[in-house]
């Protein structure tokens, strides 16, 4: 478990800073790209699954570059929750760190 | 059938997908297994001869100048035929099944939550396939 924790606590941080980044060059495909990696630690990390339908939206919107205007919106809910998970996630790795066996 | 455990490798540069999956594996199967980030990591290592390769299609969404899926799966069947090769995508679109098919993947699994139990489902069939061809070709060198 920790070393779940640990994986999406690493990979994930550069992923949101992609998603940022790539909106802000709207470089389409660059954020194809990272939406689509952080999909499926949705589910694995008990992520509601709305975020998930919400993550592949963008995907879409990204690759028929159609209502982009929606994306920004999506982004910035998608960065939330993923803060928000890397936060708990951290408390989490923090108390199992701590208990002791 | 050989006495030892059936040889997996896993390949995926989601390193939480990757993790997820061999700890399924590990757990409700008795597998040797191997995992890569990269397809080229994957093929630096395929004279380890696997059984069977779990290959992401995707292996090129970040790292542009890396292998994709498609690239890997050519190499491999390029090295061995025999290996059995089944695709894992997030993308559940029926002409990336149809490519992975032409380029002799044994199945496509999308990632989702039951992405374990079809992989399981996948294996087992693999392994079956591989006993009739035996004993088809034991039959066809007596015939």
């Amino acid at each position: 478990m920790m070393e779940m924790i640990s994986l999406y606590l690493e990979q994930t941080p550069p992923l949101i800073l992609i998603m940022k980044q790539s909106l802000h060059d709207k470089d389409w495909q660059a954020l194809y790209s990272a939406v689509h990696k952080m999909i499926p630690s949705f589910s694995i990390m008990g992520i509601s699954i709305d975020f998930e339908n919400m993550a592949k939206q963008v995907q879409e919107y990204a690759s028929t570059q159609q209502q982009t205007d929606g994306i920004p919106d999506l982004v910035r809910q998608l960065e939330n929750i993923c803060a928000q998970a890397c936060k708990e996630l951290e408390i989490e790795f923090d108390m199992i760190k701590n208990t002791p066996l | 059938m050989k006495n030892e455990k059936i040889k997996l490798f896993l390949v995926d540069d989601d390193a939480v997908f990757l993790k997820s999956l061999e700890i399924e594996f590990l757990q409700h199967a008795d597998f040797a297994i191997e995992t890569f980030a990269t397809g080229e990591l994957c093929l630096q290592n395929i004279s380890h001869n696997p059984d069977v390769i779990i290959l992401d299609y995707f292996l090129d969404g970040i790292d542009k100048t890396a292998m994709n899926g498609m690239q890997t799966l050519d190499k491999i069947k390029a090295f061995n035929p025999d290996i059995s090769v089944i695709m894992l995508s997030s993308q559940d679109k029926i002409e990336v099944a149809v490519n992975c098919m032409h380029h002799r993947a044994f199945d496509y699994v999308v990632k989702s939550e039951t992405a374990f139990t079809r992989l399981q489902k996948i294996i087992t069939t693999i392994f079956q396939y591989k006993k009739m061809e035996k004993e088809l070709n034991w039959y066809m060198e007596r015939m």
